[in-house]
């Protein structure tokens, strides 16, 4: 399963909920809530979208998860990084490297 | 990357309700998570729980969402659908009973069809190089023959001439009588040049087959067949070497034939080289020959025909006196084995095809009603989050299992029908083709169970994007149908009327045949005789005076038989022969013996013509009386005494038939009979003459067919029949006993073969297409009962409502049997080659079968019209 150069999206949702476990374990709130955060609010994550992601991202054995409780003593399912999960960041974060450099340079360019 | 995807696959397969709880929780407390931040923003916990719920958009639709997403899901949607689907199917016993029930019918006729056509039609012959067999004949086209077999000495200008052909065999018929260890019986065999077997590039299973320089005459060498071998010998290894006794002759035994070879028909036994002696080699005139090729690996079938045409353009000029205006034909040898039959066998899977088009129509059709009152539930799966490629999915899901449940029935209804299709074989692949279903018909029959599926599956889909989610829902509830699908079941009905009335047109038109046949006067009786064949072994009865001995023997102790009214000889019984023709000389007339001038001729006995029942039109018939030392005589038929004395009596001129050795025989005729059918039922008549085998030494032609007119059950007869030829000559087998019907019925057995297939075709696509046309006006009748109580509100008359549903029943029925109409006047010609006594597109035909399925149609109003008419206007209107 090779990343796509077609799964443009699929791709930078997948790297941003990537970054945004990076440091710390999280539920599915909290993640959509941390990366509106870091955009600043240009990114907002739908429920239809995120947990799709994290189950798919989870069965590829990126993510591992488990029930824990949430600050208001809510019990909810935390996320966490594998190693082949901080790999994939790697991959995606190069990946978009070149992707932001092509692109400036397009519009760099004339 | 692949293995967590396949592990978590198996979890999601088998851990399924824990995942399904887990997800569950988990968007729930989503939900909850999300309410509690409005709520520490200060907004109300109903407001906030409201909001999270908004916000989350739906919390069966997030969990469709995760779900579409996982590995496995297709498989799991699948038996999901597929459970669904059975749990609708058996809620509905009789529709899904119908619908199974006509499916397997209708891919039942195709799969078994399939299998008929794939095993003689598709499949190469069991030859090496089978595309590159052909027969070879002379065409005698300008004197009405395409196919004449060939003269020993253009055979072999054929051979010494072709530039497209590798290898050129010749073959005739011969039969033995075998005597060898065990009861006399005749076999049937052939002469073969020396390079056939090896042409035909099947090896001997032991020995081998026959040198070159074996083609020669008085060469006593035999191959035998497998069968044969056991039957006979019991599979003696150590025979090959060995002489066996073969109508009185030592033959060596060289080779026997592997298991499944067959050359040209199941009947031939043995084989024995041809070994013409050179004065036959050089004949041009006589035509006895059948001739097989096989091309050069890089020519085709054209070139094979253009090569042969040059060379019988030079053949005529060379020899005019016997090759003027004779063409050659080239055949490929699968076609001349399959004869008509391998284009009856696609007409007949065309039929079985329609047949199937209809039953997917009707299926399609109780499917949309089923749909259309189906429409709130689907409305309310979409508003759960269903989408439409899903809903899609399902509805084909359920058609699937339907299809399969049908397939799976009609497999075995197939199965079932192979040992009764098994004659429909033709016989020159009897013996190789057994009927039965492999690989390759049931993958055709799973190909068409998922088309089948497909196609009436899609039929209520075609609805689907009509719906609305909002309107269908505002819709539950209330009593209103949605009449989307009315325009699509009405063209679905006509389509049924139209592919119906092609198939009853076809099945009418053959069973008129049947009965122009059975009508016809064929000039001879066919009840109350029992015929045998007599072959009086050659090298025993090789003088005729001991030949004519034997048979008057023959006929002596047949007639002794109590209960024998009449018995007589012929060289052929009717049907039996297409041609056997001797060239025909009239005295004093131009009519010379040469091309084209000839006379079926059969060699009979006294007493023979009264037998069959034939007719004396002028004169008298044979008698015991003529014999060697009376005057010559002949009975002729009244086409050649029309032809030839078209204004006065036959009686007293007299003809030569070409039996005097060299020099003419001339025989008066003393009678004219009228004409019997001797060529077939749908041949025209051909000149004939009937002349004594008493008068005649020629050997050639021997009167080896008995007909015996009885006052008993003819079949009873048949042991002392074969005690009474016993009692002359204890070797003398008595072969292919049985009565005069039987060989009648079976010159009609191929068109009631097909019959019998296109009938049955033709009646189930009548059924269902009534069910068709029922179905649709029932539905027409329910969903308009409230306008129709209205209209009788106001003053409307049962007659006026009877009216609005017969002519909403004509108008589909008028569609349908126009197109049909149209349809079958361009099927129909397929059949032509079957049809007799009535044309393809036969108006009276056409006019009855259009006036029956419109009587049938009306008929299937009846029912609806009815509920039409006890409509009660309070009950329609309160509902409305």
């Amino acid at each position: 399963m090779a990343p796509d150069q077609t799964n443009l999206l699929q791709g930078t949702l997948d790297m941003m909920i990537l970054k945004a476990l990076a440091l710390v374990e999280m539920h599915g709130l909290g993640i959509s809530r941390r990366i509106e955060q870091i955009t600043k609010g240009t990114f907002q994550i739908k429920p239809g979208s995120l947990f799709p992601a994290l189950h798919r991202m989870e069965e590829e054995g990126w993510l591992t998860s488990c029930w824990g409780e949430s600050e208001n003593n809510r019990r909810a399912k935390y996320y966490k990084l594998t190693s082949a999960g901080r790999r994939q960041l790697e991959v995606e974060t190069k990946r978009w490297g070149r992707i932001a450099l092509a692109i400036t340079r397009t519009l760099e360019a004339s | 990357m692949v293995l967590p995807r396949l592990t978590s696959l198996l979890r999601n397969l088998f851990h399924k309700q824990r995942k399904e709880r887990e997800l569950d929780e988990e968007v729930r407390s989503h939900a909850l998570l999300v309410a509690d931040e409005k709520i520490r923003a200060g907004m109300s916990p109903q407001e906030a729980h409201r909001q999270a719920r908004l916000e989350l958009g739906g919390v069966e639709q997030v969990k469709e969402q995760v779900r579409e997403m996982r590995a496995g899901h297709l498989v799991e949607a699948l038996a999901q659908d597929a459970r669904f689907g059975l749990r609708l199917l058996r809620k509905s016993p009789g529709f899904t009973a119908v619908a199974v029930l006509t499916l397997a019918l209708g891919i039942g006729a195709n799969s078994a069809l399939f299998t008929v056509l794939d095993r003689t039609l598709i499949r190469p012959l069991p030859y090496a190089n089978p595309d590159r067999l052909m027969m070879l004949w002379e065409d005698f086209s300008a004197f009405g023959a395409a196919k004449e077999r060939v003269s020993p000495a253009t055979f072999k200008d054929w051979q010494k001439r072709t530039q497209t052909f590798d290898e050129i065999a010749a073959y005739g018929m011969r039969d033995f009588n075998l005597s060898d260890g065990g009861p006399p019986e005749e076999v049937f065999g052939l002469g073969v040049t020396a390079n056939l077997l090896s042409m035909l590039g099947v090896r001997p299973l032991l020995g081998r087959s026959f040198a070159p320089e074996e083609d020669a005459p008085g060469n006593k060498t035999v191959v035998l067949s497998y069968p044969l071998w056991m039957r006979r010998f019991g599979g003696d290894v150590g025979l090959v070497g060995k002489p066996i006794l073969m109508s009185g002759e030592k033959y060596t035994v060289i080779g026997v034939m592997p298991k499944g070879f067959q050359y040209p028909d199941q009947q031939s036994q043995v084989w024995v080289p041809l070994g013409l002696s050179a004065q036959l080699l050089a004949r041009r005139n006589s035509h006895f020959l059948y001739v097989a090729a096989r091309l050069k690996p890089n020519q085709s079938l054209r070139q094979g025909q253009v090569d042969m045409n040059v060379i019988a353009r030079d053949l005529a000029r060379e020899f005019p006196a016997s090759n003027d205006r004779i063409g050659i034909t080239v055949v490929p040898l699968k076609e001349e084995m399959l004869g008509n039959r391998g284009r009856e066998f696609i007409l007949l899977l065309g039929s079985a095809a329609l047949v199937l088009l209809i039953t997917c129509a009707n299926i399609g059709n109780l499917l949309l009603a089923r749909s259309a009152a189906r429409q709130p539930e689907i409305a309310i799966r979409a508003a759960l989050g269903a989408s439409a490629g899903r809903m899609l999915r399902q509805l084909l899901t359920e058609s699937m299992v339907l299809a399969a449940a049908g397939g799976a029935l009609g497999l075995a209804l197939a199965e079932w029908s192979m040992l009764g299709l098994q004659g429909i074989i033709p016989e020159g692949l009897a013996g190789v083709v057994e009927l039965k279903l492999d690989g390759r018909a049931i993958a055709f029959t799973a190909a068409v169970s998922v088309l089948a599926g497909i196609l009436f599956g899609l039929v209520p889909a075609l609805q689907l994007p009509k719906l609305g989610v909002s309107s269908a829902l505002r819709q539950v509830g209330r009593n209103s149908i949605a009449s989307g699908g009315g325009r699509l079941r009405d063209i679905l009905v006509a389509g049924e009327m139209a592919i119906a009335l092609v198939l009853v047109t076809g099945a009418v038109l053959l069973i008129v045949t049947l009965m122009r046949l059975r009508a016809a006067n064929p000039g001879f009786r066919a009840d109350a005789i029992l015929t045998a064949q007599i072959t009086a072994p050659s090298p025993k009865y090789q003088e005729s005076n001991v030949r004519q001995r034997f048979y008057s023997q023959i006929l002596d102790r047949v007639r002794a038989i109590p209960g024998v009214r009449s018995a007589g000889l012929s060289s052929d019984l009717p049907y039996q022969s297409r041609g056997n023709t001797m060239s025909l000389t009239v005295e004093e007339q131009d009519a010379q013996a040469g091309l084209g001038t000839d006379a079926l001729f059969r060699l009979v006995s006294a007493g023979y013509l009264e037998t069959i029942g034939a007719r004396l039109k002028e004169g008298r018939s044979l008698s015991e009386d003529d014999q060697q030392n009376t005057l010559a005589v002949v009975v002729v038929n009244e086409t050649l005494a029309r032809q030839y004395w078209p204004n006065q009596s036959a009686i007293g001129h007299r003809i030569d038939t070409g039996t005097g050795n060299g020099t003419p025989k001339w025989m008066t005729v003393v009678g004219v009979v009228d004409n019997i059918q001797e060529r077939g039922l749908d041949l025209p008549n051909k000149s004939a003459v009937y002349v004594p085998f008493t008068q005649t030494t020629i050997g050639f032609f021997l009167p080896e067919q008995i007909a015996v007119l009885t006052s008993r059950a003819p079949m009873s007869l048949s042991k002392e029949l074969q005690k009474a030829v016993w009692s002359v000559d204890r070797e003398q087998p008595v072969n292919r006993i049985m009565p005069m019907e039987a060989i009648v019925e079976d010159e009609l057995a191929n068109r009631k073969q097909v019959l019998r297939l296109l009938g049955t075709f033709a009646a189930l696509a009548l059924l269902l297409a009534t069910l068709g046309v029922h179905g649709v006006l029932a539905c027409v009748v329910s969903q308009r009962a409230p306008e129709i109580g209205l209209r009788m509100a106001l003053g409307a008359t049962r007659w006026n409502i009877i009216g609005t549903v017969v002519s909403h029943a004509l108008r589909l029925t008028g569609i349908g049997l126009t197109l049909g109409v149209l349809g079958a006047l361009g099927a129909t010609r397929l059949l032509s080659s079957l049809l007799f006594g009535v044309g393809a597109t036969d108006p009276l035909t056409f006019i009855t079968v259009v006036a029956l399925l419109s009587v049938v149609a009306l008929g299937a109003c009846y029912i609806p019209a009815r509920r039409a008419m006890r409509v009660d206007p309070i009950e329609a209107l309160r509902y409305e």
